[in-house]
């Protein structure tokens, strides 16, 4: 596929125009998925490449835990409307994540919308960068065992690597 | 500002703003200061152009700074 920027066919090629920021940029885009808990930072590339491609679904991730539902919920409320995103919502995101938990996701949702909205408007690929390199296909890792509460989350969602950029 | 903090600050003492709430998280907060500080200080640019474009995104997204 190519853009309207004719040779830049890719994130990568538009980020490695700016190579100074894009170090500090992958690198912060790094820290917060793998910053965020569970499979969370996943869960909410999916959605949202899923609501800009008019396409696809959450079903490859399985039954969603109560606090994958709340951000699931978030992600497209910040999406469609950030004003819509109320003190309840984030009340509910707060009954299954601690305050550090809570800023990884809120930077991840910000990140994830950006990109997203910069590659649509790009013309390039809408594509999740941590579970697929080429379509908007996603293959969700696996579910977890067990409902846990929110602190005993571990990360399971690799953030992209730098060439994912 | 017109929007409430939806968490409160990590800094005791201090009310909750920007950057006492990312103080929940030291390590995101410092690879944004990082990342933010790089694209305000480095690029193509000019500043005139970067900051029109920060207050325009502020006014619609009802942001206070």
């Amino acid at each position: 596929m190519s853009s309207w920027l004719g040779a830049h066919t890719s994130e990568a090629d538009l980020l490695a125009v700016r190579t100074g920021l894009a170090e500090p940029l992958a690198q912060l885009r790094a820290d917060t998925g793998r910053e965020c808990p569970g499979r969370t930072a996943t869960i909410i590339e999916a959605r949202m490449a899923q609501m800009i491609a008019g396409e696809g679904g959450l079903e490859p991730f399985g039954e969603l835990d109560p606090g994958e539902q709340v951000v699931v919920a978030l992600a497209e409320q910040f999406m469609l409307d950030a004003h819509g995103v109320d003190g309840a919502q984030m009340a509910r995101l707060g009954e299954h994540f601690s305050p550090a938990e809570q800023i990884a996701i809120m930077f991840q949702l910000a990140f994830t919308d950006g990109f997203t909205k910069l590659r649509r408007v790009m013309g390039l690929p809408v594509t999740t960068t941590t579970t697929t390199t080429t379509t908007t296909t996603v293959v969700a890792p696996s579910p977890p065992s067990s409902s846990q509460p929110s602190s005993s989350r571990s990360s399971s969602s690799q953030p992209s690597s730098k060439g994912d950029l | 500002m017109s929007t409430v903090p939806h968490l409160p600050s990590a800094i005791e003492g201090q009310p909750a703003h920007f950057g006492t709430i990312l103080a929940h998280h030291p390590g995101l907060a410092t690879s944004f200061g990082s990342t933010y500080a790089t694209f305000w200080s480095q690029g193509v640019l000019d500043h005139p152009t970067k900051e029109t474009t920060r207050i325009r995104n502020a006014r619609i997204t009802d942001c206070g700074y």
